[in-house]
């Protein structure tokens, strides 16, 4: 089945974090400078991107007539949608674009329990990965735990950082929290699509109160809402917005490649349990939910018989 | 045991507490997974079977010790809910009960035998959804960011008041330069920028960053920690306060730490005052409202 926009973007950003995992463990272990860490990640996003864009550039050069006929039938049922409930989407659209300004300009950050910045700016003062502490910039006494060594979000930033010359504070508190909340809104984008199949008033509506939930929820740390606005450049924020929910979405509609791209994201982002997260509770309880509904069946019809 | 269970409970308690305290979408959780499971037509058990599953498993003493364990109790209790379909599961209640209102009005309208005038149902639906965000809106919050992190930021996203002592300093494109500032302003340094190096880092005053770096420090950082915020231990007087602030400072300079931040509270203390009249290694750089800069000469 073709996937979706949303789906390849969620999807895509997912292998982007895996490719920076591995251009990042491999300038850990290697003991490569920043730059060179750079240029590996460069060149694994282009071929990435390269082996993403050509099939599709072929398809359209090739462009059967039934795959052109069902594009245009999902772009049609946006616009469809777009024309049927101008007010709900304009109103989404109004909360959404509110939200990433005040991510932007007015939010502020979370620092407690949190390093992701100094990390960042350690890496670009040294050009090295966690060549010195990052909390006072001298060398290491004792150390840090290859288990967060291992983790490759201030990596990536750093990177990003040195290609686009913006500063490590404005990345992480202000553009990479952006683009994580609109990554957690395609995420229920395709939950809205899931839930409520071929009703697009309740689709928009639940992306309403997706939105509506992630403002006003924003009061615990254990809330969504506030991982996205106070914290959006952690591993945790992304874990909470779009990894959880995606891989929950997945397993229930059974895409397992998917659940895989999922349960490989969370290793990078944050600290696992040799590689067992909270991705893995959420897809071990659906499929054990699965496997009590089969035997009950089966045991059902049993009886039955 | 006894203890250790009676300790579990507690941290039990106390990590509800945070999650109840400031607002009840738990509450309306479970209120919106009850109504999923009311509406015959909700299709999709399996998701509703998983968050009540995921809720018994967050809320029993049992599970959530199994689940911190599975975790080695790297995470807290309160990172756990991030597995709970908060927001998949109210947004969901929400749309269908907005749809069911709508549908019971066009029912109702029905039995009545009167026309369903569509303007009308829009109008039951918009205000079925503005009782909802109110509802929402009532029990979560719209607390501002300022009081939640109790700090004033610039567009910068630096506090402002650490922001303008940083942004005095001279910092080099290629080395660093020793800072030696009261929490407030060390916190925010290594935030500013990579050259700016500290003698001990965040981890000495906020202890969860040691499960981060393991990086310990010797008694004398604690004591050059105390000293630079002001809570030295209290009980030197006269002479022997004189001689403390001067064999500090003299270490300071011997350790090369290029700027001293002091607040201007501090910076008035006569012991502090009579000390650095009385060295000549540091000398006044600038001052903002709040702090007072020396650097090295």
């Amino acid at each position: 089945m073709q996937k979706t926009t949303s789906e390849k973007l969620i999807e895509g950003s997912l292998i982007v974090i895996g490719l920076a995992e591995a251009a990042h463990l491999a300038a850990l272990f290697l003991k490569l400078p920043l730059q060179t860490c750079s240029w590996i990640m460069a060149v694994l996003f282009i071929l990435a991107l390269a082996a993403a864009v050509c099939p599709w550039v072929i398809r359209r050069i090739i462009r059967k007539k039934q795959d052109k006929e069902k594009k245009e039938a999902g772009e049609k049922r946006l616009f469809k949608l777009l024309k049927l409930y101008p007010v709900l989407f304009v109103i989404i659209g109004v909360l959404i674009l509110f939200q990433l300004i005040w991510n932007y300009r007015m939010q502020v950050p979370y620092t407690a329990g949190d390093i992701t910045v100094e990390t960042v700016q350690t890496m670009l003062a040294e050009n090295g990965i966690y060549t010195v502490n990052p909390l006072t910039g001298q060398a290491f006494t004792t150390g840090m735990p290859l288990r967060l060594q291992i983790l490759s979000l201030p990596t990536l930033y750093a990177v990003l950082c040195s290609f686009t010359g913006i500063s490590a504070q404005l990345m992480c508190y202000g553009i990479i929290p952006g683009i994580v909340l609109l990554l957690s809104y395609l995420v229920y984008g395709r939950w809205a699509a899931y839930l409520f199949p071929k009703e697009g008033k309740k689709q928009a509506l639940f992306l309403l109160f997706v939105a509506l939930v992630y403002q006003f929820g924003c009061y615990s740390k254990a809330m969504d809402g506030f991982h996205l606005f106070f914290c959006g450049c952690r591993g945790t924020a992304i874990r909470a917005g779009i990894i959880l929910p995606y891989v929950l979405l997945c397993t229930l509609q059974k895409k397992w490649k998917g659940v895989i791209l999922c349960l490989f994201a969370e290793i990078c982002v944050v600290w696992t349990f040799y590689g067992a997260g909270y991705a893995a509770v959420t897809v071990g309880i659906v499929l054990v939910i699965r496997l009590v509904r089969q035997v009950s069946l089966r045991l059902r019809q049993k009886r039955k018989a | 045991m006894g203890v250790n269970m009676a300790e579990f409970f507690q941290f039990l308690k106390n990590s509800y507490s945070s999650l109840t305290e400031s607002g009840q979408f738990l509450m309306l959780f479970m209120v919106s997974l009850l109504l999923l499971w009311l509406i015959k037509e909700f299709a999709k058990k399996e998701f509703r079977q998983f968050a009540t599953i995921i809720l018994l498993l967050l809320l029993c003493p049992v599970s959530v010790k199994l689940l911190l364990l599975y975790q080695t109790q790297f995470y807290g209790y309160e990172s756990l809910w991030a597995m709970l379909p908060m927001t998949a599961v109210l947004a969901c209640a929400a749309a269908a009960a907005v749809s069911k209102i709508s549908s019971e009005y066009a029912a109702e309208r029905g039995r009545l035998r009167k026309t369903v005038s569509g303007k009308r149902e829009r109008v039951y639906e918009a205000l079925a959804v503005a009782v909802l965000a109110l509802l929402l809106f009532f029990c979560g919050t719209l607390t501002s960011a300022k009081k939640m992190t109790e700090q004033d930021f610039d567009g910068d996203k630096l506090q402002k008041e650490a922001a303008e002592v940083l942004r005095l300093l001279e910092i080099p494109d290629e080395g660093g330069v020793f800072l030696l500032a009261p929490d407030e302003v060390a916190a925010w340094a290594r935030i500013y920028s990579g050259h700016i190096l500290l003698p001990y880092g965040r981890n000495l005053w906020e202890t969860e960053l040691s499960a981060y770096i393991y990086d310990a420090y010797m008694g004398d950082m604690a004591e050059l920690h105390n000293w630079m915020n002001g809570t030295l231990e209290a009980g030197s007087e006269g002479e022997e306060a004189l001689w403390k602030e001067e064999m500090l400072l003299s270490y300071c300079a011997s350790a090369g730490y290029h700027y001293l931040v002091f607040s201007v509270e501090r910076d008035d203390g006569k012991y502090l005052q009579s000390a650095m009249e009385n060295q000549s290694e540091y000398m006044y750089f600038a001052k903002t409202d709040k702090y007072v800069i020396y650097r090295l000469l």
